[in-house]
């Protein structure tokens, strides 16, 4: 009988307690005003169908299974012993820049596996948590405005990715009895806006592989009269790394700037120059936004709102690339490799499957030091022209006859994929009828007016909007930056136009299906398909040099080694000594044989 | 018995006087140039130097997570990027400037530095 009773006492508390809060949980996403998001339990809270913007004592909300709740006709506020929870996959989307703010100690904001989230445009949108408790776990927080931790505030955060577009303020976090304990968060505050990291005002914090990163250049990180024990993963403010009082001697592995106020003191760490990359790569292993849901995390997507692209691979990394041609091929030139100039880069985009996108090139012609109408094309290796959507308009071969284009815009009758960008390069880049060819003689009779480089911008599709072309897809590993086979189209000798048949290329690259093979072996020219011999003399000299940086190219007639200095000793250590004989290093050029305008 | 050792005595130090006198003769003799050709037609390189001012590299990564990796070169540049999937191949293709000796591979937080002396480069990122 005693048994029954008890019984009966602890279910009629259970009733009471759960009459006496009111408790909204989501049903589905939708509007934090709309009563379809919300089913309601209890009554203690009141029995409105929707939670009130300002919670009160005995109102709880839990956003859960996945919903994403949105509010942006107002702030939302904590009083009494309301309390917020995000769970079990569930996000506060916040817009129109509203924050929210804690305004009792008894109120709790609470995450665990959930996002709370602000990304509109501007600079509200802040979150103020002035008393009270939080408890943030395995979650992802994006706010829009700043961010403050006062005094009275307590809790704890692990597994967080934390961004905040403006100030990360803790202003006398946690307790001397109670520290606030922050384990395994990515901290990144200043997002793409001026923003600094401060702790003070006696904050007590507890943390571990806790890595801050202030993301404005002009931004810094203070930390002054707080305790801080265990360890720090690294800082990384570009401007300024403050200590003043801190005391706890936390270990820090480490920090990237140069100006240190207050000094090191305990910290441990060691300067690294990384202060970009890990800008760059932030909640790594940690929740994170994935706005366009490719599988690609917004931090380390180059396109975080668009689902068929994510990452770019430029070649050069850098600048341009430059690419210098002798034209006499079978014959040997004169070594001066400005017969024709182009300088190149492209970017080759891929999805977040690694398949290539796009790749978008840009060609800068700046010399012809050739009497011959030459042409210029390239071929990507062993990628069949089906696997191309579309090559973008080419307005630089003039509806040459020699010229067949596939429907894709690709050559038609070769067996991979080729581009050809001029017919003639005397046609872009044009002789002012003063001195002889283009941009080669600085001075004497033959010198001309300077013509300025044509620039061709040109993109090939392969994935038009995620759809592949009749022959599949390219995967980035089918088409490295090795693949590009330029090549110059041989204009004839006495007339205007050109031999499609005859080509130069790099050396070991091989040709076209266009290209007349019966040269190979003739003249000066050593080629043998056999052994993958191409181009080459039987001295193994080449037609064409490729250079991975812009230099400057040499005047008409000057043996290339006039200009750089430590070209053969280069050639003659087989590429294995002075690798960088083409940079501007002392002693490696020498300008008076270069053309390089005053 | 003594004449011997004398005889000896003045061997070695004729020997001597030799070799110091053929060290100073060629430490003063005009050095022979490494560089043969005076310019480029008179060049003769080896059948497989490719004239490239650049190399390429294939970095072979092993991790049981699918996570972006990212390259950069030594100071920060990014050269590319690609999605690592756990437990399969991954083979990820780039070229660098042939006087570029370290890259760096950035995955989930973790800089691996990789030196470019082999074109084939096996990269472990389990944890």
């Amino acid at each position: 009988m005693k048994k029954i009773l008890n019984t009966f006492v602890i279910l009629t508390l259970v009733s009471f307690l759960s009459q006496a809060q009111t408790v909204w949980t989501s049903t589905t996403s939708g509007a934090w005003s709309s009563a379809s998001t919300w089913t309601r339990t209890g009554s203690g809270g009141g029995t409105s169908a929707t939670p009130p913007a300002s919670l009160g004592n005995n109102q709880r909300v839990v956003i859960t299974s996945g919903h994403t709740v949105t509010q942006s006709s107002s702030d939302l506020e904590l009083n009494g012993s309301a309390r917020l929870t995000i769970e079990n996959g569930g996000k506060l989307n916040m817009g129109n820049n509203r924050g929210i703010t804690t305004k009792h100690n008894n109120c709790q904001f609470n995450i665990n596996n959930g996002t709370y989230e602000n990304t509109t445009a501007g600079s509200g949108g802040n979150v103020l948590l002035e008393k009270g408790t939080f408890n943030w776990k395995d979650a992802s927080v994006f706010i829009s405005g700043n961010l403050d931790f006062k005094t009275d505030v307590n809790g704890s955060m692990d597994n967080i990715c934390l961004r905040v577009k403006q100030n990360s303020k803790l202003e006398g976090l946690g307790s001397s009895s109670n520290y606030t304990t922050i384990k395994d968060v990515y901290w990144l505050t200043g997002v793409s806006n001026t923003g600094n990291f401060t702790v003070k005002s006696s904050s007590y914090i507890n943390a571990t592989n806790w890595r801050i990163v202030v993301g404005s250049n002009s931004g810094y990180a203070e930390f002054e009269n707080s305790t801080i024990t265990g360890s720090i993963f690294s800082i990384y403010a570009n401007d300024e790394l403050i200590t003043t009082s801190l005391s706890g001697n936390p270990s820090l592995a480490n920090y990237c700037t140069d100006k240190i106020t207050g000094g090191l003191g305990a910290y441990s760490g060691t300067k690294t120059n990384s202060c970009a990359i890990a800008q760059a790569q932030s909640c790594v292993g940690i929740p994170s936004a994935d706005a366009d849901g490719d599988g690609i995390i917004d931090d380390l997507d180059d396109y975080p709102n668009d689902v068929n692209r994510a990452f770019n691979s430029p070649y050069p990394s850098t600048g341009y690339a430059t690419l210098m041609f002798e034209d006499l091929w079978p014959f040997k030139g004169d070594y001066d490799f400005n017969d024709l100039v182009i300088d190149y880069k492209y970017n080759t985009i891929t999805n977040g499957l690694n398949q290539v996108v796009e790749v978008k090139y840009t060609f800068v012609l700046k010399a012809i030091g050739a009497g011959l109408r030459n042409g210029f094309g390239f071929q990507l290796d062993n990628i069949a022209p089906d696997k191309i959507t579309s090559v973008s308009t080419i307005t630089k071969t003039n509806n040459v006859s020699w010229l067949t284009l596939n429907a894709n815009g690709t050559e038609a009758g070769q067996t991979f994929a080729n581009v050809v960008l001029y017919d003639n390069v005397y046609k872009s880049l044009q002789w002012s009828g003063i001195g002889q060819m283009v941009n080669v003689y600085l001075d004497g009779p033959n010198a001309n007016p300077y013509v300025t480089p044509d620039t061709t911008e040109i993109t090939i599709t392969f994935l038009n909007n995620g759809v592949a072309p009749s022959g599949g897809v390219v995967t980035a590993s089918e088409l490295p930056s090795s693949a590009f086979n330029p090549y110059l189209i041989c204009g004839e000798e006495g007339s205007w136009n050109q031999l499609r048949n005859k080509e130069i290329h790099l050396p070991n690259r091989v040709p076209t299906s266009k290209a007349n093979t019966a040269l190979f072996g003739t003249e000066h020219d050593d080629s043998n398909p056999a052994t993958g011999k191409y181009y080459k003399t039987a001295e193994n000299l080449p037609w064409a040099i490729e250079v991975f940086e812009a230099i400057p190219y040499m005047q008409e007639k000057q043996d290339i080694s006039t200009g750089y200095n430590n070209f053969i000793p280069w050639a003659e250590s087989n590429g294995s000594s002075f690798t960088s004989w083409f940079t501007n290093s002392t002693g490696n050029r020498n300008n008076a044989n270069l053309y390089i305008r005053p | 018995m003594k004449n011997n050792f004398y005889l000896l005595l003045v061997l070695a130090a004729l020997l001597s006087s030799c070799k110091k006198d053929l060290v100073e003769r060629y430490e003063n003799s005009p050095k022979l140039s490494v560089n043969k050709a005076k310019n480029t037609t008179e060049l003769k390189t080896d059948v497989n130097f490719t004239w490239s001012t650049s190399k390429s590299l294939v970095i072979n990564v092993e991790s049981n997570e699918t996570y972006p990796l990212i390259i950069t070169s030594s100071n920060g540049e990014v050269l590319g990027k690609a999605l690592i999937f756990g437990n399969k191949k991954n083979e990820v293709k780039l070229t660098v400037g042939a006087n570029n000796e370290q890259i760096k591979v950035i995955f989930k937080g973790k800089e691996y530095p990789i030196s470019t002396g082999a074109s084939n480069i096996n990269l472990n990122v389990t944890e």
